[in-house]
């Protein structure tokens, strides 16, 4: 069983939201638009990837027709068809 | 809004070709550039959006990466720029309306009353206007707080009153003070006098001791049935008066209403007026002159400059539509109107039935008299509170 991360087991503790800590956040509308918050650099785009860099981890979107509607240094909004993410550590 | 703002940064569409284009994308991210409609051509190509005053930066860190930057398309920022650089009065006409919404946002320009029935929207508004509360004031100057007390103290009949203030518009919302319930008299229902004059036809005395028989006249206001009887024990005991005592009774209605009416011509004959009101101040628009048009029936739009639930301004456009009223007779149609109003009043006011009626139409003076005469059957037994 893999250990949670620092930040993640202080939130916890202290009952402060994940995302005032730094967390990666991904919000996700339907399967065609996403919200990706407090990401530290942008790995792979294509149309059918994107990968981001989180604190502690990084997230892979699979889709199809993938588009960065906006970004800007943390924030990130994703289009497209959108059919997977996956999570690494 | 974004639009607005994006028309007056200006923004470019740029292409980016070189190997890994995230690579830049991330430098991009790093540099605090903004970046919108990212999408990737192919392989090696981007195609993306940003602020024309960020294409320098980029241009710097494709030339560092070794990518190529083809900028697609310019749009907004100096050349509407240079537009309202040009046209300077406009700019200040923009400015300065700007300023005036800014500067009337803090008065009061409109006052909603919300929750009166029993008491009138304008005395609530007049005493608001005493307490300072009236269209044009300061708004930074009213005190919520006071404002309740004064109006509460002036207004007995409220019960609680709060005034919440958003932009320029004033809500004001009351509750009025429950009445309180009459207290019933332990006499009340002791006896039953007669409601009205009549000749008693049948007499039904639930409780009490009837003190008319079939055939009486009665006058109204008469003892019919009485509460207090002989007790076994030799004094007097108290009872509720229940019955009803049914009684044929005549009356005589009349109503009047003038021969010539005015009524409002066709549509075709309307005039209209338009007024433009700032604060309190009206000045008429079109036409200038209000001559011929006293005796008409007015039907006043009103629209205040503003958008609704966010602010509004003093300036208020009013339109009013006057229809031209004419002098017509229509005897018949009227008098069959007069008949039936009466006889249906008639029918509201009294416990029973109408036996028989006649009308009798009269006319002198102008005027138009028409009377109904009814023999009526009904219960004429009234509490004496009744």
């Amino acid at each position: 069983m893999t250990k949670p991360s620092f930040t993640g087991t202080l939130g916890e503790r202290l009952q402060i939201p994940g995302e005032a800590l730094g967390e990666l956040k991904l919000s996700v509308l339907g399967d065609h638009r996403a919200l990706i918050e407090n990401h530290r650099g942008l790995l792979h785009c294509s149309e059918d990837l994107l990968a981001v860099r989180g604190m502690h981890m990084s997230l892979r979107i699979f889709g199809g027709s993938l588009r960065i509607e906006a970004m800007d240094g943390s924030d990130l909004l994703l289009s497209g068809r959108l059919k997977r993410v996956e999570w690494e550590e | 809004m974004d639009e607005i703002w994006k028309s007056l940064l200006g923004t470019a569409e740029a292409e980016l070709c070189g190997p890994e284009p995230e690579t830049l994308l991330e430098r991009c991210r790093a540099a605090g550039l903004q970046l919108w409609s990212v999408l990737p051509v192919d392989k090696c190509t981007l195609r993306l959006t940003l602020w024309q005053r960020d294409l320098m930066a980029l241009e710097r860190l494709c030339t560092a990466q070794g990518f190529t930057l083809v900028v697609r398309d310019l749009r907004g920022g100096s050349r509407n720029q240079e537009v309202l650089r040009r046209r300077k009065g406009l700019l200040l006409g923009l400015l300065l309306a700007l300023s005036l919404l800014f500067a009337s946002s803090l008065y009061v320009w409109q006052i909603e009353v919300i929750g009166c029935e029993s008491v009138s929207t304008g005395l609530i508004l007049r005493t608001l206007a005493a307490c300072g509360v009236a269209p044009g004031a300061f708004r930074p100057a009213i005190d919520p707080e006071l404002v309740k007390s004064r109006v509460l103290t002036e207004l007995p009949e409220l019960e609680w009153l709060t005034v919440n203030i958003s932009g320029s518009r004033a809500r004001v919302l009351v509750r009025e003070r429950e009445a309180r319930p009459e207290l019933l008299s332990e006499r009340a229902h002791e006896e039953l006098h007669a409601g009205r004059s009549g000749i008693v036809r049948k007499v039904t005395a639930l409780s009490g001791q009837s003190l008319v028989e079939p055939g009486d006249a009665v006058l109204e206001g008469d003892l019919l049935i009485n509460g207090e009887l002989e007790s076994l024990s030799g004094g007097i005991r108290q009872e509720p008066a229940l019955g009803e005592v049914q009684a044929e009774t005549w009356y005589e209605i009349s109503s009047i209403c003038p021969l010539e009416m005015l009524q409002t011509r066709e549509k075709n004959g309307a005039a209209g007026s338009f007024c433009l009101q700032i604060g309190k101040n009206r000045c008429i628009l079109w036409p200038s002159s209000r001559k011929g048009l006293d005796e008409c029936d007015k039907i006043v739009h009103e629209y205040t400059l503003g958008i609704e639930g966010l602010f509004c301004t003093p300036l208020r456009l009013i339109w009013t539509t006057r229809h031209r009223l004419t002098a017509t007779e229509s005897f018949d149609l009227r008098e069959e109107e007069m008949k039936a109003a009466l006889l249906q009043g008639l029918e509201e006011r009294i416990d029973g039935e109408i036996l028989d009626h006649a009308f009798s139409v009269g006319r002198s003076d102008g005027l138009l008299v028409v009377t109904l005469r009814a023999r009526c059957l009904e219960n004429i037994a009234r509490d004496r509170e009744q």
